[in-house]
Parts: structure tokens; C-alpha cells; sequence
């Protein structure tokens, strides 16, 4: 695939040359020279910032002379330009012409006033003093901005969310085949440099929905493809295949952690630029065009604003998916010839039939490359080839990837001594058993808990590297491994009432010193404390539960940092050296040892888990227990100021000095 | 968890793994079975279940057979394990069924594991100090000393009084801090002079230790040992002297607790 993208190189620099001005246009200006010219010699002249209907503000630089773009007429839009730190000082005057109401008290601002539909023209002009001091001569400068003021009221544009939604295949897939490809890409080119309108103007590509496909679409869309299609030469993971990641329309819509594309578009068209997209009410990004990134299984809330407010039909629940192989660990040996049969699992549990499998290798075949589903089948083949800095020296390099689960099954180099530039040790390697935590999912909580905390039963993801320790003439070994550990408060799942401030509508007169007992008693030890059931309703606070189930996670990670290193003490992770009489040897000498690597690995999970400190609930290790008492305490206080409640009646509060 | 109706599920769920003598009941562990379906292994299918306790990933095999002694299947055969860590595992769910027919491998490999000619502590660190990889296997001669002592044989607790001062890594001496906990018990039929060394290493620990984890640890089994005056006495040192004042603070909890719950 680098073949294929080496002749692009060209030609993307040719495109990047083509936007930046040549000489002969900077003649043109009649600028003053660099060294007379307060502007020039910061660089800049500052910026116009757009805001229509209350949205998204889009920016310009003043340096581009002359913008372009398109809104309903009747927008309430604001321009205001904000000067470069090297010009603002020797502003003598900045005005703004055209169907303008400006405002040149001091912030440079203007509102548009458009009598219909049409094209405007509205030039913003700004003036430097001079300063003979310094040696620099007064200039001005000007932005022209072109307005396209379509022949439609603002209240009838609507955004329609196309992926996830209308599209079965994500954006980078121009065509649309279920494959990113060089097809797609020569789709890019050909509607490149080309504004709307022109024939040659292409929607799909103007990421930016700027109505023009210029360089910012270019950087967005190879950052894209190029995550989708990897260069032939090494792995490659991406195979260049897209599935639809959902099968689950006008439900819900689920994606492989971590970075989905989604796109839209405004009805009419021509008005992308102004689409605001916000996850869980937080603004994401703007255009066609978005990614954001995940890291960790969720569920969110996907919307699309336009001119400062939601849009109808456009909301999408997504939910992000964590994949596990749950089949095989890194130790696994992968024989040529053999069909090897792969299972995942994911988190939350549900997604397995989206689960996308690739299988690679540099040299020879896998067979098949690629796969969708719960589980996944294949055989490699003639997989050991020439080394890549050492050809004499026999060399493999395969991997499986289900999302985003990576198997370690390579065998780089397996050799005595290592081939000119083959990952040399830098430093002594380093071993990590890492406990992700995550939330907890509808079901974790039986009846009557108030939180927990437990390691997920999914495989430990191990990945396993080797680098050649040139002193010793031996293969090092480095571990990172991770499980999942599940943790929060049950109180949504169980209908428990949280109370965390003394103020809240649930404390009565009637139950108020119930809730005093309740919270105080965990303080002695007899089990109350943050969760407890008076009158047969469970009362909580969900914070301080949450702390408790902390600890439990903290307990974990200290665990198996403790346990990690005496990792590094087992005969498995000693230096390896070995020689290689034939692909056989070595091939089963580095599986053997990447399996009893695994297996320790998954031992030392194993005993961490044993090890994890038990807290008792009630014992000395119930630290949270004094912040229920507080809460007691700060009840007892509510109830002496509340008229009526008898506090002098509650023996915990006159315990604690509250009397009326 | 935080409610104690549930204590009785989660006890009833909960099968200790090389655990001290404390109640775990707040063990996190999904039931087996469900491990096992994770893994692909079907629990109801017991044929199923006893080729995994024969495949090549040991904790697999673990795993198969603590399921295969929670069904009530005899798991004595499996004591021929390959790997010591899953001999001493069998060994220590034959041991929680009160089934002592693990105690010669535990014997066989404890011996096998560390030298038996260590004086002291001194002669333990420079026994280790000749091979990195005896540190592993220091820890999991401590495994199996803990078992062996459940089981009430003392042999593994001069061993752990040494790896408490000499071992390098925390995980080798919180094992240690087991050991010697579980020595402490008094229905245990040890000499007298067996308890009292024990206590006299769990408070040189007291003394120098200044890792936060072999002292939770340490605090834990203390008040988990079900020897009351040694707990007390041992609690008393760690809230004066402990050099961490977060593990002051939790041995005074830990005596709180003993005082007013009683548990011991």
C-alpha cells in the first residue's frame, strides 16, 4: 500500500503548495515592507469570527483577503474581528461597510442586516499608525467577506444526521461499497480544489461542509482513510474492509472503541459548516464531518444543533463496545496451516455479531483476512519470510485484531543475535497489570446491594514484546497486560433513596432520626453506615458508597503492582537466548516461552485477585464510615432547626449535643 | 456490597485462594461457572470441565478443577499437575474440604522450592541474591507454607519469620505476613514457643516495615488471627510504632473494632 500512496506524495504537495500564496500574488498587495509593517512583522492581522443564530462561531483570517459563505437570509449573524497581538496596539481606525449595523466603540463588531436573498458584500478595513521611532510606516488592510444569502428562512433548514442513521457505511467510504480503497481516494481527488456549484463539486467531500474541498478536507479525510487503510509491508490490521458497525437502526446505534466518523447534512444543502455536533450536551466538533474518541464501553448521547439549537430527529444513542478475545492468549502458537478459531466477547455484552476480525501477515496469506462476528476462523500461510534488515535471517510478523483487542502473536526475531537495527533494548524492560475500571452494567447488582466491585470474568489482555539486549546476546521480555474491573453504587439499580445532603425533601420529621441511627451506627460497626434499611425502605449515600467501592479498586491496583513485580522474577520473564537450525526450533522456542509468559501473567491476576484486601464492611478498614457519621451529625443539626422536629427525642442527637 | 443479607450470598460464593485465616467475606470473585462460560467451558458439561483441568494454560486449569471440587468431585488426582502453582491449589481445596490429601506434595515441593539449611534471614537473602528467579520461587513456597500451616504442621513458619526481614519483594513478604498470622491461632496444636516466635516476627515487621500493602496486610490478618491477646498486643505495637501513620491509624481502628465488636 505505501506503493500506492508514494504517488500521492507529489501531488499532496503539489496541492499544499497551490494554496499558499506566490510571490508575484504578494507583490500584488502593495503591502508595505516586512520590516516597515506592524502586521507583517507578527505575521498576521487577526481574525473575523462569525456567529450565526447563536451557534457555532466560525473564524477567519484576516490574511485571506476574501471569504466565502452561505446562510438563510433572515440569520441573526455577528461578525467581529479580534486583532493579532502585534497589531492591536497601532489600530488607528477599524470599520465595517456594507449591509452592516456596526459598532465601532471597541469591539470591532457588526451585525449583519440582510434585506432578503441574494449575494452581500461586507468589507471590514482596518488602519495602523506608524511609528517613525521603530521605523514602521502606517498600512491598512482589507477582508472582504461574500455572503450567499439563500432564498430561505432560517426556521426551515433542517440537519439530517446521515452516519450513524441513513448510511450503512461510515463517511471515509466515499463510494459507498463497503470498502475504503484507492477507488475512494481517487473519489477525493476528482472532486478536489472545487467549490459548490462547479460541476465538479462533490458533497461527499467537503468534510468541512465549507462548500469548498480544499486542504482542511484533505487532512481530515487521509487522517481517515489512512486509519482505515494500512500500507502493505506490514500488518495490516484496518484490511481496508467497512462493515456497518450497527445493525440496530432507530434504536440504537453501536460503535468499537475508539473513533467513529459521523456525518450529516442540512436540508437544503449548502449550509454544513454551520452543523454543531455535541456528545452527552458537550460540544464535539463542526461540519459535514466529525470523529471523537473513546475509551472506555459507555453509552451517550449523539446530537446535531444548528444555528444555536436542536435539531428534530437527529439524536442518536450510541453506545461504545469494548472487544475482548476471549479464545486465546498472547502465549497461543499460531502454526501455519491450521485453522485457528478464534471467540469475543464484548463489553457491554450484546455486540458480539459487529465484532470486525482481521488477520495479517507479512508475508504469506491469511486466509480468510477478514471477518464479522462473535467468532473467526482462519489459517495462515507460509508466513516466515527474510528478515527486513537482514534477509539471511528468518523473520515473521502476524497478528489478529478483533476491534479493538489486538492478540500478540508475533515473532519478530527469534534469533541469537539480532539483525542490524532490530529493536535493541532501551533500558530494562518494564511490566505492567493494569485494572481498568469501569462501570458498572444493568444486571451487576443483585438485590439489596448498595455498590460492588468485581474483575470482569473476560480474558486478560497481554500483550508480550522482546527486544535484544546486544550485553547479554539475549532476548529480553516486556509484559503489559489489563483486565476490567466493575465498580460503582446500586443505587439506580436497586431504588435505593440517596441521601448526601442534610437538606434533602426525603428526611422528614418522622424518619429523620431513623436516618441518624442509620448512618451513625456504620460508624460503631454493626453494618450501617452509608446504606441501611429502616421503616423497609433502603436509604443511602451514593458518594460515600462510591468511596468505598474506590477502595476496593485502589486495594486491586496496589495488588498487582505488587504482584507485578515479582513478575519479573519468574524463569518465563528471564533473557532468552536462542539459536534457530530451522524455522521449526525457533518458531516453537518463542511460542513456548510467550506461552508460560501468559500463564504467569494470568497467575499473578490470579493471586492479586486472591489477595485483594477483604475490607469487611463493618471492620477497621470501613474508612468512610466517619463521613456517615458526619452526615448523622449534619441531620441531627437539620432536625434542631427544624420547627417541630423533635430532636431532644432522637438519643443519637442529644448523644451527639443536639437538644432544642 | 454493603448489605449484610447479601454476606451470605457472597460467603457462599466465595472459595478462598491461598487465603489467611480471615473471614473473606467480601471476596470479589464472578461465580465459576461463569468463569468457566467465559472461557468457553460449559460448567454442566463435567467431561468438558475435566479435560480444561488438563489443558496447557494453568489458570484455566484452576479454575476447572475448583469447579470440579465445588460440584463434589475428587480433585486428589490433579495433585500430579505439572505446575507447582496448581499443585498447591489443589492442595489448598483439598485442605478447605478438610482433606489432607495434598499435605505430602506440599511437603515434596516446599522442600523442593526453597533450602532447608537457611539459618536465618541473613542466609535467606544471600541464597536469593545468587538466583533472581528463587524469588519466585520463595513466593510460592510461602503459598504453600500457608496451607501447611492450616493444615498444622509449622514447617513453613521459620521460613516465613525469614522472608518477612529478607524478602526483596512485597508480594513474598505479605505472603509471609500470612504465614505467621495463621500461626498465631490458638486451636492450633503448636508448641507454645511457636506462637510466640511467630508474634516476635509479625513485630519486627511492626517495626521496619515500611510498605503500606504488607501492613494492611499485616493488620488485616492481625485482627482475622482469632488470638485475641496476640491480636491486641500486636494491634497495640502497630498503633505506637508502625511508621506509617495511616497504619497507626488503622491498627487503632483495628483495636477499636476487636474491643467493641468482639469478633475474636
Amino acid at each position: 500500500m505505501w506503493k500506492r500512496l508514494a504517488w500521492l506524495t507529489p501531488m499532496i504537495l503539489a496541492l499544499a503548495l497551490a494554496v499558499v500564496p506566490s510571490h508575484s500574488q504578494t507583490d500584488s498587495f502593495e503591502l508595505p515592507d516586512v520590516e516597515d509593517d506592524p502586521a507583517r512583522r507578527t505575521g498576521n492581522w487577526g481574525d473575523v469570527a462569525v456567529t450565526a443564530g447563536g451557534g457555532v462561531t466560525r473564524s477567519w483570517s484576516v490574511q485571506d483577503s476574501r471569504v466565502e459563505f452561505n446562510l438563510p437570509w433572515d440569520a441573526a449573524v455577528q461578525l467581529r474581528y479580534s486583532p493579532s497581538a502585534g497589531v492591536v496596539s497601532a489600530i488607528r481606525s477599524v470599520s465595517w461597510s456594507g449591509p452592516v449595523n456596526s459598532d465601532n466603540a471597541g469591539d470591532h463588531a457588526a451585525e449583519l442586516l440582510l434585506p432578503g436573498p441574494g449575494e452581500y458584500r461586507v468589507v471590514l478595513h482596518v488602519e495602523v499608525r506608524g511609528d517613525p521611532a521603530l521605523g514602521l510606516r502606517e498600512a491598512s488592510h482589507e477582508l472582504e467577506v461574500v455572503i450567499q444569502a439563500l432564498d430561505v428562512p432560517s426556521a426551515d433548514v433542517k440537519a439530517v444526521m446521515i452516519y450513524p442513521g441513513r448510511d450503512r457505511t461510515p463517511p471515509v467510504d466515499l463510494n459507498g461499497d463497503h470498502m475504503v480503497d484507492e477507488s475512494d481516494l481517487l473519489r477525493f481527488w476528482d472532486g478536489y480544489g472545487q467549490d459548490r456549484g462547479n460541476p465538479g463539486f462533490v458533497e461527499a467531500n467537503d468534510w468541512t461542509g465549507d462548500g469548498h474541498v480544499g486542504i482542511r478536507d484533505l487532512v481530515d479525510y487521509m487522517d481517515a482513510y489512512s486509519s482505515w487503510n494500512l500500507p502493505s509491508g506490514v500488518p495490516s490490521y484496518g484490511g481496508g474492509v467497512v462493515y456497518p458497525v450497527s445493525g440496530l437502526p432507530r434504536a440504537s446505534y453501536a460503535f468499537e472503541v475508539p473513533s467513529p466518523h459521523f456525518q450529516a447534512k442540512t436540508d437544503p444543502p449548502g449550509l454544513e459548516s454551520w452543523l454543531e455536533w455535541t456528545l452527552d450536551g458537550e460540544s464535539i466538533g463542526e461540519g459535514r464531518v466529525i470523529s471523537t474518541s473513546f475509551t472506555e464501553p459507555g453509552s451517550h448521547r449523539l446530537e446535531v444543533n444548528l444555528f444555536g439549537h436542536p435539531q428534530p430527529y437527529t439524536a442518536r444513542e450510541l453506545t461504545i463496545f469494548e472487544t475482548e478475545i476471549v479464545s486465546h492468549v498472547a502465549s497461543d502458537a499460531i502454526e501455519d496451516d491450521v485453522t485457528h478459531d478464534f471467540v469475543a466477547r464484548t463489553d457491554p455484552p450484546g455486540y458480539e455479531k459487529y465484532v470486525v476480525w482481521y488477520a495479517s501477515t507479512l508475508y504469506g496469506k491469511a486466509d480468510p483476512p477478514h471477518g464479522r462476528g462473535p467468532e473467526f476462523s482462519v489459517v495462515f500461510r507460509d508466513t516466515w519470510g527474510p528478515g527486513m534488515d537482514d534477509p539471511s535471517q528468518p523473520f515473521r510478523w502476524i497478528g489478529i485484531q478483533a476491534d479493538n483487542a489486538y492478540l500478540d502473536v508475533d515473532a519478530k526475531c527469534c534469533l541469537a543475535t539480532a539483525p542490524a537495527g532490530c529493536q535493541n533494548c532501551a533500558g530494562a524492560p518494564a511490566n505492567t497489570l493494569a485494572v481498568n475500571k469501569l462501570p458498572l452494567l444493568a444486571g451487576d447488582c443483585s438485590p439489596g446491594e448498595c455498590g460492588i466491585t468485581f474483575a470482569t470474568a473476560g480474558a486478560i489482555a497481554t500483550n508480550i514484546t522482546a527486544c535484544f539486549d546486544a550485553a547479554s546476546c539475549t532476548w529480553k521480555f516486556e509484559v503489559s497486560a489489563s483486565r476490567g474491573l466493575r465498580s460503582g453504587h446500586c443505587y439506580g439499580q436497586n431504588g435505593i433513596t440517596d441521601i448526601c445532603d442534610s437538606t434533602s425533601t426525603d428526611i422528614t420529621k418522622a424518619n429523620f432520626c431513623s436516618l441518624v441511627d442509620g448512618f451513625h451506627n456504620g460508624g460503631s460497626g454493626d453494618g450501617g453506615g452509608d446504606c441501611f434499611v429502616t421503616g423497609g425502605t433502603t436509604y443511602g449515600c451514593s458518594s460515600i458508597t462510591v468511596t468505598h467501592e474506590n477502595t476496593h479498586v485502589q486495594e486491586m491496583r496496589d495488588a498487582l503492582a505488587a504482584e507485578v513485580a515479582l513478575l519479573a522474577a519468574r524463569p518465563s520473564m528471564q533473557p532468552l537466548a536462542v539459536t534457530c537450525p530451522d524455522m521449526d526450533t525457533c518458531a516453537k522456542a518463542v511460542a513456548a516461552r510467550n506461552a508460560a509468559i501468559s500463564a504467569d501473567v494470568a497467575l499473578h491476576y490470579a493471586a492479586a485477585n486472591a489477595t485483594w484486601l477483604p475490607i469487611p464492611e463493618t471492620g477497621p478498614w470501613a474508612s468512610e464510615f466517619p463521613a456517615a457519621t458526619d452526615l448523622a451529625k449534619k441531620v441531627c443539626e437539620r432536625a434542631r432547626d427544624e420547627a417541630g422536629w423533635d430532636v431532644d427525642g432522637c438519643a443519637q442527637c442529644v448523644t451527639f449535643g443536639y437538644t432544642d | 456490597m454493603r448489605n449484610q443479607s447479601i454476606f451470605v450470598v457472597l460467603l457462599a460464593i466465595s472459595i478462598a485462594f491461598l487465603a489467611p485465616d480471615s473471614s473473606r467475606a467480601d471476596q470479589r470473585e464472578i461465580p465459576l461457572d461463569e468463569q468457566l462460560r467465559v472461557l468457553n467451558i460449559q460448567p454442566d458439561n463435567l467431561a468438558s470441565v475435566r479435560e480444561a483441568a488438563r489443558t496447557e494454560l494453568p489458570h484455566v486449569r484452576i479454575l476447572a478443577i475448583r469447579w470440579l471440587a465445588e460440584v463434589g468431585e475428587n480433585v486428589a488426582p490433579y495433585l500430579n499437575d505439572p505446575e507447582v502453582r496448581v499443585r498447591t491449589r489443589v492442595a489448598g481445596v483439598l485442605a478447605d474440604g478438610g482433606d489432607r490429601a495434598g499435605y505430602s506434595t506440599l511437603l515434596a515441593d516446599f522442600d523442593r522450592l526453597v533450602p532447608k539449611d537457611t539459618e536465618d534471614s541473613e542466609a535467606l537473602g544471600i541464597w536469593l541474591e545468587e538466583d533472581a528467579t528463587r524469588n519466585a520461587d520463595l513466593a510460592d513456597a510461602l503459598d504453600i507454607a500457608l496451607i501447611l500451616t492450616r493444615l498444622d504442621d509449622p514447617a513453613g513458619l521459620s521460613l516465613a519469620g525469614q522472608a518477612v526481614i529478607s524478602g526483596p519483594y512485597s508480594a513474598q513478604r505479605y505472603r509471609a505476613v500470612w504465614v505467621l498470622a495463621a500461626g498465631l491461632h490458638p486451636d492450633r496444636p503448636f508448641e507454645e514457643g511457636v506462637r510466640t516466635d511467630a508474634q516476635e516476627a509479625l513485630r519486627q515487621v511492626i517495626n521496619r516495615e515500611s510498605d503500606t500493602l504488607v501492613m494492611k496486610r499485616l493488620i488485616d490478618s492481625v485482627v482475622n488471627c482469632g488470638n485475641q491477646s496476640a491480636a491486641q498486643s500486636l494491634l497495640v505495637a502497630a498503633r505506637d510504632g508502625a511508621l506509617d501513620p495511616e497504619i497507626r491509624d488503622l491498627a487503632g481502628r483495628g483495636l477499636r473494632f476487636l474491643e467493641t465488636e468482639g469478633r475474636q
